[in-house]
């Protein structure tokens, strides 16, 4: 076997095993349509398509964005430091009580406010089951028509 | 000349590795009383064999900013650099952890390299429990507490509680001046369904935790699981 040969080998090897390690780390993802596999939802998640019956839907955006496009009937509960909890709280005592389950929505995917907001209406201790809806506002966007 | 081919294989089988390690990845902080905002700093090191570029570190909640110091995002094999978070106390009380996720270049949105975790210890120096006062529809109107208990250096008083539905009466009783307290809450009726808030005011010289709030609630007992 001359060097020419050894090379052109050494280099298919190569290219086979650099090709098998990006398969492995980094496969290309393709960014699929939105979708919500419930087998795979956190507890206190829901999917946008198991939403039902009377919903209390609380926006876990900034005032701007709630009142730019915030769901039909929604009331608006952050973690802005220059919004008033206590006032959150009393607003949103009434329209807890009257509903059988509340969903919180987020700006985004990865938005934790929900999860702060679920667990502030939870300590109130009113009775629906509160939880948070996977992929907050992603879903709803991506939503047709919107709830 | 059979040295060349063994390196360029062995090259092409190593596995090349990014990887990020944080000095704390766990940081705890009692924040002072009167914090409106708090910083720490994450030093990391890029342990790994190749360059790595930090695209994108994310706390999930808009109370707490995450950026990388300096502005420098690439980091070379063996170097060091520091990560920033800053915390917007506000209106949280108690022990809040807040996880931060950190996406390397060529991370899949699910799969983040890097974590670490803000635990933030935020004095809560009146204590109120339960949050919510509850009476079963139709059931006994009998009187419901909530205790109020103060933590802090000085003495706290209560110095008024109302409610904003008729239905219910409240009161205060000292158990002790400046330490504690119970909030007496009687219905009316438990005839129809009705909810109020009990608005506990105090002469607390911080002002952000001076007004507090539970609830009474009026409702038809949960069913019966089958």
């Amino acid at each position: 076997m001359n060097a020419l040969t050894q090379f052109v080998a050494v280099g298919a090897i190569s290219l086979a095993a650099a090709g098998g390690s990006w398969l492995l780390r980094k496969a290309p993802v393709e960014k699929p349509a939105f979708t919500c596999d419930p087998a795979k939802l956190r507890d206190d998640e829901i999917c946008l398509a198991d939403v039902t019956g009377k919903v209390l839907w609380v926006d876990a955006r900034s005032r701007s964005e709630w009142q730019k496009n915030g769901l039909k009937g929604s009331i608006l509960w952050n973690m802005d430091p220059k919004e008033d909890a206590n006032l959150f709280e009393a607003e949103a005592l009434p329209h807890i009580a009257a509903a059988e389950l509340v969903v919180i929505y987020c700006g985004s995917k990865k938005c934790g406010t929900s999860r702060e907001v679920a667990g502030r209406i939870r300590k109130m201790d009113i009775g629906p089951p509160v939880k948070v809806l996977h992929a907050g506002w992603d879903a709803i966007k991506g939503s047709s028509p919107a709830p | 000349m059979k040295i060349l081919p063994a390196i360029l294989f062995l090259l092409a089988i190593l596995p090349i590795r990014a990887e990020l390690k944080f000095e704390t990845p766990v940081i705890d902080v009692d924040a002072k009383l009167d914090a409106a905002t708090l910083v720490r700093e994450y030093k990391f090191t890029n342990t790994g064999t190749k360059p790595i570029k930090i695209t994108q570190a994310d706390a999930g909640c808009s109370c707490l900013a995450v950026e990388v110091a300096a502005g420098k995002f690439t980091y070379a094999p063996g170097e060091s650099g520091t990560l920033r978070a800053t915390f917007e106390i506000g209106n949280f009380q108690g022990t809040v952890e807040k996880p931060i996720l950190i996406w390397l270049e060529g991370d899949r949105d699910e799969a983040p390299s890097g974590k670490v975790t803000l635990r933030v210890h935020i004095p809560v120096i009146i204590a109120l429990e339960p949050k919510t006062l509850k009476w079963d529809l139709g059931g006994s109107a009998e009187m419901k507490s909530i205790d109020v208990k103060m933590h802090y250096k000085n003495p706290i008083k209560v110095t008024s509680v109302t409610t904003n539905n008729e239905n219910f009466a409240a009161k205060i009783v000292t158990i002790e001046e400046g330490k504690h307290y119970k909030i007496e809450v009687t219905p009316r009726s438990t005839a129809a369904g009705a909810i109020t808030i009990v608005r506990i005011e105090t002469d607390s010289d911080v002002e952000k935790q001076r007004i507090q709030q539970s609830f009474a609630v009026i409702t038809a007992p949960p069913k019966p699981q089958p």
